[in-house]
């Protein structure tokens, strides 16, 4: 079983301020997402991220990030456990991240370092 | 409003509620984490005794504490979750914020939290934990109260009760102690345990004489409430639940007729039936009806048809004294005990005299286990009165006397002394 990193993306305006309804929507679409993939024993960790952030180009130049009105940003992420690349996108098929404008995940495989 | 006034809706609401919410945070934390769930129930009362003596008593005070007892949860959730694993099931859910805050939603509506409190009710009940530690489980986690509270009730000190608490909730740390209602031949095995649990709670409540009513009372009503919770699930709410819930309510509905304003104990046939609850009575007989299907015949079955003919005799000389030897004879049989066999004697004295009560007495295997029952000379000194054997009779009270332990009983035989 290998490890799997799933970063979310979508445009800004995810971030718009939904209704309560909307929210409560979304909040039980990840829950059941995320929940599923837990059934199954392959959901290790994962968080949301907040739309502000820092770009640090050296240890002391540290800027805010450039999140343009419109663009794609990484949201979050997840760590999940898959057999292959093939599992992991199978088990990132159901994710809510599509519904949001621009939305998109990226799998990336953890790399395993040799002792 | 006045601050007492707060304080007395703070404590009603303590009682109704508290149980809930230790139900629930316990189910999120986990049974290893128990005491968790009771600090943040205490945090929480203590914060809304605070906050609604400041801004007033909010619309709805029980949402506003599962609010707030969600809200907490929540940040120690947040807190811990590096350091600490909660329910097993969900605690992976819990560490992240994709999904924490939805899980916990899901884990507080009303179905879940009345499931909750029959699994805590299970969990208290975990034959790991002795009986005594049960049954102080059970009234401080579920029925609110706190532990000056059991240790009046049980005539015990803070200090003996904080030990039974102590060691329960070790078992609870250290045996990962399910939260579930059991199922399949599990199910049977371990209600019985939690159905001798409340009927033992009960009778603490009900037989003590000791107790000033306000105890006995509340003791009595919360063994009813756990009782409803079980008789009301559909998979705990078995015909033995139901006789059960039966018979505390027969029992419940003569309680405050048993002693009179002085605090003196009232025999049956002297009692005002009048003053009998008989919403209660009605209670009862429904239940008793719930009861009545299957073949399903417990000692509560038993009981509870016993109480009922008491209940339903308008006078003393109308009870039918014939169908509740019968129910003894039957209930002997199921539970073989000198105390059944003792209570059995009395119906044989009511239907063949005195004389006939001597011998059933006499014949009681074990009886001698009762030697130190202050009731068994009690009863002897009675029927030795009525067979004209007054030195036996003054014996036996005489004995009665030096055993009981209550005021009020030992005024009782003094009377019988004395006439």
């Amino acid at each position: 079983m290998k490890e799997y990193l799933l970063i979310f993306r979508s445009n800004t305006a995810a971030y718009s301020n939904p209704n309560p309804e909307e929210l409560a929507k979304s909040m039980e679409q990840w829950k059941n997402w995320i929940g599923g993939i837990a059934e199954q024993g392959k959901f290790n960790a994962g968080q949301p991220l907040t739309q502000d952030g820092k770009v640090m180009r050296s240890n002391s130049n540290i800027t805010d990030a450039p999140f343009a009105e419109g663009k794609e940003v990484v949201n979050g992420y997840l760590l999940i456990k898959a057999a292959d690349y093939n599992e992991a996108c199978k088990l990132s098929a159901g994710c809510p991240i599509f519904e949001d404008a621009g939305g998109s995940i990226e799998v990336r495989e953890i790399n395993m370092m040799v002792m | 409003m006045q601050s007492t006034a707060i304080h007395d809706i703070v404590a009603n609401i303590t009682r109704t509620e508290a149980g809930k919410l230790t139900s629930v945070l316990t189910r999120v934390f986990g049974t290893h984490n128990l005491e968790m769930a009771e600090d943040v129930v205490q945090d929480v009362l203590i914060k809304a005794l605070e906050t609604w003596q400041e801004k007033g008593v909010p619309e709805n005070p029980e949402a506003w504490l599962f609010r707030a007892a969600k809200n907490r949860a929540i940040d120690i959730i947040r807190s811990q979750r590096r350091k600490q694993t909660f329910a097993a099931d969900i605690n992976t859910l819990l560490e992240s914020e994709y999904t924490a805050t939805q899980t916990l939603e899901e884990c507080f509506t009303d179905n879940e939290i009345r499931d909750d409190q029959l699994r805590m009710m299970f969990a208290c009940c975990h034959p790991d934990v002795n009986r005594q530690g049960q049954i102080a489980l059970i009234l401080k986690t579920l029925s609110g109260f706190s532990v000056s509270q059991i240790a009046r009730a049980f005539i015990t000190t803070n200090d003996t009760i904080e030990k039974r608490l102590y060691r329960a909730r070790q078992v609870f740390r250290e045996k990962n102690i399910g939260f579930e209602i059991p199922s399949g031949d599990m199910l049977e095995e371990r209600l019985d345990n939690i159905l001798e649990t409340i009927y033992l709670l009960f009778n603490e409540a009900h037989s003590a004489s000791y107790h000033d009513s306000l105890v006995r009372i509340d003791l009595a009503a919360d063994s009813i409430n756990l009782c409803n919770l079980l008789a009301n699930h559909p998979i705990t709410g078995l015909p033995r639940t139901n006789a059960l819930l039966a018979l505390l309510y027969f029992h419940t509905a003569r309680m405050l007729t048993r002693t009179d304003v002085d605090g003196n104990l009232v025999l049956m046939k002297d009692q005002d039936r009048s003053l009998w609850n008989w919403e209660m009575i009605h209670l009862g007989m429904y239940h008793l009806q719930r009861a009545s299907t299957g073949n399903d015949v417990s000692r509560y079955h038993l009981e509870a048809a016993i109480a009922y003919e008491h209940c339903k005799a308008a006078t003393y000389g109308d009870t039918d004294w014939e169908q509740i030897l019968h129910f003894y004879n039957i209930l002997m049989k199921l539970v073989p005990t000198p105390v059944v066999m003792l209570n059995r004697a009395i119906a044989i004295k009511e239907l063949n005299g005195a004389a006939d009560a001597l011998k059933a007495i006499k014949e009681i295997p074990g009886i001698d286990y009762l030697q130190n029952y202050y009731l068994l000379h009690a009863i002897l000194g009675e029927l030795f009165t009525e067979t004209g054997n007054t030195d036996s009779a003054k014996k036996h009270y005489e004995k009665a006397l030096q055993l009981a332990v209550s005021d009020a009983e030992k005024r009782f035989i003094q009377r019988k002394l004395n006439i």
